[in-house]
């Protein structure tokens, strides 16, 4: 009878375990679908440090974002003051620009995944603010079980990204990630992401203060989200070149 | 009339403050010029000018049915940097006679850029006003756009342009078609003179096109006609006129074709015979970034048809018509880079492909801080005697030349934007 008991204690213990030990499939699954939301319109500024330890911006972007679920997004900067009014429609095949002053809709050549965003990205990358699930671009493992949440280490299951590795943290609270490491080709990560500080718009918990430290330039860009509105309403028809900018 | 700029100016920073509908900004620019006689130039003397020049916005949208902007201009020119001094090498009696109107400032100019407003209703927008046309793909010189808006070097940097009065009407049939319609209320010279037959229908100019939006490409098609009064005569054209992007990799194709119906000057009849040739004039390009070394690459060719040939380039109509370029065939290359931070250079060549005479654009320019622009600007103009940038044009057939392009000039700006 002790033994048994033994027995079910241990049974009970290893299942506890085994339940409470989720896979990285699962938690990245999660931090993913936590990630998902049908349409995001965001105000933002993004405050570039040309070195790591500067006190005060070298440049600032002010800027409102549209994004649908497909990943296609309209951004229209309000500040610097020269480029006020300025709307750049993104989707698969490219990019249009709206000139406020011109009246006219330029097309222009889509620029590498991984550069800045329109120049004025600082060391975020179009890739780095991509909306496509972590768990269809990378193949991850867990790597450690904190007390807060999970790291894990993920390698590209696409051709077209560009970063070989990347470890994120998780957060058990929220899964949102609070750090993520982007490596390329080398031990040391060339990119770090620090997400300060997370806030709950329309009942969906998103990052609002993020820092993105480049270092192998020794730079870093902080972006502070002040307003978003998330699974609102937004017409797909924006997002099509025949409407925009109109 | 200043009355009317200054009730304008203080109306829209009233409503500026009050409503978060009202976005307003501007720029201020001074700039300095100097001007050294062309290698085969004529001219002994240098010659300097000077302008500053100011534009204030503003854009209301109070909802998204909604929609207005409208833009004050302030320049004041001297020397070299007015066309009124410019043209005192032409050999031509002054264009206005400055001593008319007794403490007239000539040197000083108010204007109205664009005011328009636009509404949207269903699935179309209809926009009243003075309104910026910008039809055609290309990005120097674009044929379909019979507006008569400014072009030129500027056109690059996509500043401001002057709208023409009118009414436009975009209707969206699908995601994947649109059609846009415009009616100006004046004929595109521009010449600021008054006629009573300026408002006959007869000599309104508008335009109709249909766009297919693709997958990677656009193609639009359509038809426009051109009015321009001068010497109590009207001339009209009429254009069939199509225009293409195509989205190539990280490349973008730029084509665009107008072909002028064979009507006579008045446009009230055909003529017989016309040359084909003369009829059509078209524009293809690429813009393409090499990633490789961060260059920004444009590249396009135009064919005038009713361009000259070497020798005989007619360079009245860069005084009348505002053409900008008297030949056929061009071709343009620009290449720019940001360097660092704070830097930008540019390079830009513009060659008459018939004549082999050009121009040569060097730009840098230093951001130090934001919205704080200077720039530097070196304008070289080259070619032989024939040639359109590098010798002599007729002004008058047989009586009087003029050399167009016949200083090196060199300039310097700071721009604020605010």
């Amino acid at each position: 009878m002790k033994r048994f008991a033994q027995l079910v204690w241990i049974l009970a213990v290893a299942c506890t375990a085994a339940w409470a030990q989720e896979t990285a499939r699962e938690i990245i699954e999660k931090a993913d679908a936590v990630r998902t939301t049908t349409s995001e319109i965001m105000t933002m500024k993004m405050d570039v440090y040309d070195r790591m330890d500067a006190a005060t911006p070298d440049s600032s972007v002010v800027l409102e974002s549209t994004g649908n679920s497909d990943g296609d997004s309209i951004i229209v900067f309000t500040y610097p003051r020269s480029v006020n009014g300025l709307t750049i429609l993104s989707k698969d095949e490219g990019q249009w620009v709206y000139f406020p002053s011109t009246g006219r809709v330029r097309k222009v050549s889509g620029a590498a995944k991984s550069g800045s965003v329109q120049g004025v990205g600082g060391d975020f990358s179009y890739e780095d603010l991509g909306t496509g699930d972590w768990g269809e671009d990378y193949a991850f493992t867990l790597v450690e079980t904190l007390e807060s949440g999970w790291v894990l280490e993920g390698t590209p299951e696409k051709e077209d990204i560009s970063y070989t590795k990347i470890r994120i943290m998780i957060a058990r609270e929220d899964y949102l990630p609070r750090w993520i490491e982007y490596y390329r080709n080398g031990p040391q990560p060339v990119k770090k992401l620090l997400i300060h500080e997370t806030k709950v718009w329309d009942g969906v918990a998103m990052p609002a203060l993020m820092e993105m430290q480049n270092l192998e330039k020794k730079s870093r860009t902080v972006l502070t989200i002040s307003d978003a509105k998330v699974n609102t309403p937004v017409d797909d028809g924006k997002f099509t070149a025949a409407r925009f900018y109109r | 009339m200043k009355r009317i700029f200054v009730s304008m100016f203080l109306i829209f920073c009233m409503l500026t403050v009050f409503s978060e509908a009202f976005s307003a900004g501007g720029n201020i620019k001074g700039e300095a010029m100097y001007a050294i006689p062309g290698w085969d130039s004529e001219l002994e003397d240098s010659r300097a000018g000077s302008a500053l020049q100011g534009l204030l916005y503003f854009s209301y949208e109070p909802s998204e049915k909604i929609r207005a902007r409208g833009e004050i201009g302030y320049s004041y020119k001297t020397g070299y940097a007015h066309p009124l001094g410019r043209y005192e090498t032409t050999g031509l009696p002054p264009a206005v006679d400055q001593s008319l109107i007794p403490g007239a400032d000539y040197r000083q100019e108010l204007s109205i850029p664009q005011l328009w407003a636009q509404y949207a209703f269903g699935s179309g927008f209809i926009t009243v006003g003075k309104l910026p046309l910008g039809w055609g793909s290309c990005w120097f010189l674009n044929p379909t756009d019979k507006s008569g808006a400014a072009a030129g070097l500027e056109a690059l940097s996509d500043d401001t342009v002057a709208g023409v009065p009118g009414v436009r009407l975009e209707w969206l049939a699908s995601e994947k078609m649109s059609l846009d319609a415009y009616a100006f209320f004046s004929d595109t010279a521009a010449t600021g003179t008054v006629a009573l037959e300026d408002g006959n229908p007869m000599n309104l100019p508008f335009g109709v096109k249909g766009t297919w939006f693709f997958e990677a490409a656009e193609l639009s098609i359509g038809a426009a006609k051109e009015v321009r009064a001068g010497d109590g005569s009207y001339r009209r054209a009429y254009y069939l006129i199509g225009d293409t992007s195509v989205f190539l990799g990280d490349a973008v194709l730029n084509g665009e074709v107008s072909l002028r119906l064979p009507t006579d000057g008045a446009g009230t009849g055909w003529t017989d015979s016309p040359e084909a040739g003369e009829l059509v004039s078209a524009g293809a390009g690429i813009n393409y970034r090499v990633e490789a070394a961060q260059i920004d690459v444009l590249a396009e060719y135009y064919y005038f048809g009713t361009g000259g040939d070497p020798g005989e380039y007619d360079a009245s109509l860069i005084l009348t018509d505002g053409e900008l370029l008297l030949g056929k065939h061009y071709a343009l290359l620009r290449g720019s880079r940001d360097v660092g931070d704070s830097l930008k250079a540019s390079a830009t060549g513009l060659v008459n492909l018939l004549d082999g005479g050009g121009l040569g654009v060097l730009e840098l320019e230093w951001a130090p801080v934001m919205d704080s622009v200077f720039t530097c600007m070196l304008l070289v103009p080259w070619g032989g005697e024939d040639s359109e940038f590098g010798g002599e044009a007729d002004l008058i057939p047989g009586v009087l030349t003029w050399q167009v392009w016949d200083s090196v000039l060199f300039s310097c700006s700071y721009v604020l934007h605010f």
